[in-house]
């Protein structure tokens, strides 16, 4: 067996480490064709795909698309029931420099059902597991979209300013957050509380304590004690990587709710992993359940093990 | 260890003189140095001297944790970056400029001479204008006097090029300073010593 095992690169080594590891805490594989159907795209809630997938007609005249994206195919099949599962596929997606479309493997986690706080905590202990079983220097960073969303519903502002807002809140820009502020006429304290969030981040005792001081409404606060107790049942995880929370993280894809993840290693320019909370997508899909979820990107994980920093 | 990608010419030699008087020294940093990479290991800092307009490249790929350019760069490149701070200094504008007695004709396709393609086009874009853009490197102003363009979009610090080209600004639509960036990831493992020269940086911008 070990002779066979030789054979493997680190990367295919990590990945049996990691199939086990959701294998031993009950998450099934689940595996599915590279094709869905291109309607699938313009009707479900991945609406930032649909300019951005490959398409093609079947033989029986359908419009097909390579899979831009897992998550929603596995939402489809939702049924309320719990669904633990794992997944290894490629998807399909621009590159970097939106000139050609790129293969990028993935390995992912969703569980889907009746989400309580437990379910939560138990996958975003299971991506600090999984990165620490990647690298030893790596880390976890928590936050919780009902943060920035509970004060930014507060401040009422139209669209253009609105995503403009986010955008530099998650960039960290405090002066272009203080000029926005300014032109669009937001009250000094909403303006102050604003231009704070970039700061909330680190150790995650010191900025659950701050933010709770910074609450203004109860969808605030709750965003501020579900990071806490996710914080508290993850740290008593064991063989997990650091944690940090960073309340300016606001999920990239636009389904997320509630609890968002990103994973970092140290000397990896982007991130390696992200997750989050996302009952919208499946509200869109038809589906009295919530989901919670993560992915962790080979296309950057290549950079990692090409340079030999692994430990593997 | 904190790597800096510092822009060559004046803005790289303000930033430095600032990150030295703090106690980041380079002995070897001198402006007729050709050396590319400068270290001091005491002090725990790297220097990479790179082509302005590549700074935010070698931050948001991890080459260097943080960087300096110009707000232009940055748009123009994109970068997924944290923009940290306004440093406040290196202060213009990005402009729309044309010959003197140029007047505007609406009804055909506007010919744009830039460096900053994506930013010129986007600001088109907003303004619905059909436009052809004409991408220069350098003697951006040349364009409209010798008929390759109707306009151009370029930075204008004193306005002195445009005025001794005959040229005037027609619009100015974006502030430009200098700004200190930091890739995303060096953030989270060495915010520490990145907040500290944040600090020093602070401290000597308000003296």
């Amino acid at each position: 067996m070990d002779k066979l095992l030789s054979v493997l690169k680190p990367q295919e080594i990590t990945n049996l480490k990691l199939r086990y590891l959701y294998e031993s805490l009950g998450y099934k594989e689940y595996k599915m064709s590279s094709f869905e159907e291109y309607r699938f795209y313009l009707e479900s809630s991945s609406y930032l795909f649909r300019n951005a997938v490959i398409t093609f007609t079947d033989l029986d005249g359908r419009l097909l698309a390579l899979k831009p994206d897992v998550t929603p195919s596995i939402a489809k099949h939702a049924d309320g029931a719990e669904l633990k599962v794992y997944y290894q596929e490629n998807v399909y997606r621009p590159d970097r420099n939106k000139r050609s479309f790129k293969e990028i493997g993935q390995i992912g986690l969703e569980y889907m059902g009746q989400i309580e706080q437990a379910a939560v905590a138990e996958v975003v202990a299971i991506a600090a597991k999984s990165l620490k079983l990647i690298a030893s220097d790596s880390l976890l960073e928590i936050g919780h979209c009902g943060f920035v969303d509970g004060l930014l519903e507060l401040c009422n502002l139209d669209v253009a300013v609105l995503s403009e807002l986010q955008r530099l809140i998650a960039q960290k820009n405090v002066s272009g957050i203080e000029k926005l502020c300014d032109e669009a006429g937001i009250i000094k304290a909403h303006t102050d509380l604003l231009m704070a969030i970039p700061s909330l981040c680190g150790d995650s005792d010191k900025v659950i304590a701050r933010a709770k001081e910074l609450c203004l409404t109860a969808k605030m606060n709750n965003a501020v004690k579900e990071i806490e107790t996710i914080c508290q049942s993850v740290k008593a995880a064991s063989e997990i990587c650091k944690v940090r929370v960073d309340l300016s993280l606001i999920g990239e894809e636009e389904y997320y709710n509630g609890i968002t993840f990103c994973g970092y290693i140290n000397g990896i320019a982007a991130r390696v992993l992200s997750g989050g909370r996302y009952d919208p997508l499946l509200e869109k899909l038809g589906k009295k359940c919530g989901a919670v979820g993560f992915a962790l990107y080979f296309d950057e994980l290549e950079q990692f093990y090409y340079d030999d920093r692994s430990d593997t | 260890m904190l790597t800096v990608a510092l822009p060559k010419g004046r803005l790289g030699e303000k930033v430095y003189s600032i990150l030295h008087k703090a106690g980041y020294t380079c002995d070897e940093m001198s402006s007729d140095t050709r050396k590319l990479v400068l270290e001091n290991k005491e002090v725990g800092i790297r220097y990479l001297l790179v082509k302005p307009t590549d700074v935010p490249v070698y931050v948001e790929r991890g080459a260097a944790d943080v960087g300096i350019a110009g707000k232009d760069v940055l748009v123009e490149t994109g970068a997924n970056v944290y923009e940290l701070m306004d440093l406040g200094f290196g202060k213009c504008r990005m402009a729309v400029a044309a010959k003197k007695d140029y007047v505007e004709n609406r009804d055909r396709t506007l010919r744009v001479a830039t460096k900053f393609v994506n930013i010129a086009t986007s600001h088109f874009a907003k303004q619905g204008r059909a436009i052809d853009i004409i991408q220069l490197h350098g003697s951006i102003e040349l364009a409209p006097i010798v008929g390759l363009s109707d306009v151009i979009v370029d930075i204008v610090e004193s306005g002195s090029t445009l005025r001794e080209n005959n040229l005037v600004v027609i619009e100015e639509f974006m502030p430009i300073s200098a700004r200190f960036f930091a890739n995303i990831s060096s953030y989270k493992f060495k915010e520490d010593e990145i907040e500290k020269m944040l600090l020093c940086l602070k401290e000597a911008i308000n003296d």
